[in-house]
């Protein structure tokens, strides 16, 4: 005898779910894509993309409570949207730095003794965010709140997931540094 | 990298993502704050050919996820399957023998109802593979067949419309069906002159069959679409 078992209960939350989550967010979503893409079909694609997205995430998605959701919505269509005009134009503005060897810091991650002084105190990452550049903010967004793997991040960025490793140490690297300085700074008020 | 190293690659990597919590925070307090002023801005409404799409893109996907669950449940019970038919090869070939008149299709239908759904049980003893291919001989106006699949013993057809309705159509040789029926209501009816049961709950019909001139399950599962018009597309499919 052969068991076929279509379950469908669980799936139907999550579309419930997914759809919702849309319906609650659908401006913002275009919102966001249009500050991007001046064409509306790039906006309709990067909308379908995230739209995609958030169903792959969709178990991630359903722990957030409501301005962690709505966040993640927001970091993932201006994700999608860069990788999106980065696909379509390598020559976009926002892709220019995406050096396969960048050599402006050096490779390992920070010293122990950098980690020791970030036992002590830093300035918190929201008043150096600006700081960063939009590619340093595209890989800490892309690995810490939407969660994408070292395969997936690589893939949007077109490089090998070992060179993703690379340059997301250097970018924590950089982000500590001007954490560091920036209390420095402050105390020396 | 060294013990050591390890640990403290751990501890910077927590390190950062509490540091990102806050980032992800402050981004939803303002994804919150536009999102109001945009619900209440007429010019930020959304194209309704992209609103569409995107509940389109919603409805496929899960549909999508529901049929390779469904695949892969198949294949677990295929090879369980295969198992049940060697034993029965091995039990029934003398009685074939002796019997000619037991080579007629012998099909029972067990139904064993749970508190979410009921198993439709369809326990075949027959040496005659079925045609599987589906053909609709009646389509719902505004639908059109988005999916067309099938594995060796199941085929399957997903009609759709641009509001996102689906109709899915499998045919399948004898085996067991879950089915939903948790507050459903449940009613026998005839399709194709052959007994069928009606499962129906607020935007979901479904009705199964069994064909057992051709030894062939038919199961029709539908959302957002009118039990009339399924039962028209389950009337007119072959």
């Amino acid at each position: 005898m052969i068991a076929l078992i279509s379950e469908n209960v669980r799936t139907s939350d999550d579309k419930d779910f997914m759809l919702a989550l849309y319906n609650e967010y659908q401006r913002l979503m275009y919102h966001t894509a249009r500050k991007y893409c001046g064409d509306v079909y790039d906006c309709e694609e990067v909308v379908q993309e995230v739209v995609l997205k958030l169903i792959n995430k969709i178990s991630l998605l359903r722990t957030l409570e409501e301005k962690a959701l709505a966040g993640y919505v927001s970091v993932a269509v201006r994700n999608t949207a860069i990788t999106w005009l980065r696909k379509k134009s390598r020559e976009h503005k926002f892709f220019v730095n995406w050096p396969e060897e960048a050599n402006d810091l050096p490779d390992t991650e920070l010293g122990i003794e950098e980690t020791l002084i970030l036992k002590e105190k830093t300035a918190s990452m929201l008043e150096i965010w600006d700081l960063l550049s939009e590619e340093d903010r595209f890989l800490l967004e892309g690995r810490y709140i939407l969660q994408y793997s070292d395969n997936e991040l690589a893939e949007m960025i077109g490089c090998k997931a070992s060179s993703l490793r690379m340059k997301l140490s250097r970018v924590r690297r950089k982000a500590l540094k001007l954490m560091i300085e920036r209390d420095g700074g402050d105390d020396d008020k | 990298m060294s013990r050591k190293q390890e640990l403290f690659e751990q501890y910077i990597d927590a390190f950062f993502a509490v540091e990102m919590d806050q980032i992800a925070l402050e981004e939803g307090r303002s994804a919150i704050n536009l999102t109001q002023q945009l619900k209440k801005d007429p010019n930020a409404e959304v194209p309704k050919a992209v609103q569409k799409r995107c509940e389109k893109t919603i409805q496929k996907a899960f549909l999508t996820q529901r049929r390779k669950k469904t695949g892969h449940i198949l294949w677990r019970a295929l090879r369980v399957a295969s198992i049940v038919v060697l034993l029965l090869a091995a039990t029934m070939t003398l009685s074939f023998a002796a019997f000619p008149e037991l080579r007629m299709t012998v099909i029972n239908m067990i139904l064993e109802t749970y508190d979410t759904h009921t198993e439709f049980s369809f326990e075949e003893k027959n040496d005659v593979s079925p045609e599987l291919e589906i053909t609709l001989g009646w389509i719902p106006y505004g639908f059109v067949v988005s999916e067309d699949d099938s594995t060796p013993d199941c085929a399957w057809k997903c009609l759709e419309n641009v509001e996102g309705a689906t109709i899915f159509v499998e045919k399948t040789t004898p085996n067991s069906i879950s089915i939903d029926t948790e507050d459903a209501q449940i009613e026998e009816i005839e399709i194709q002159g052959y007994e069928a049961t009606l499962i129906t709950k607020p935007g979901e019909a479904r009705v199964i069959w069994l064909n057992e001139d051709e030894n062939i399950i038919y199961f029709i599962d539908s959302e957002d679409v009118p039990v009339d018009t399924m039962l028209q597309v389950a009337k007119n499919v072959s």
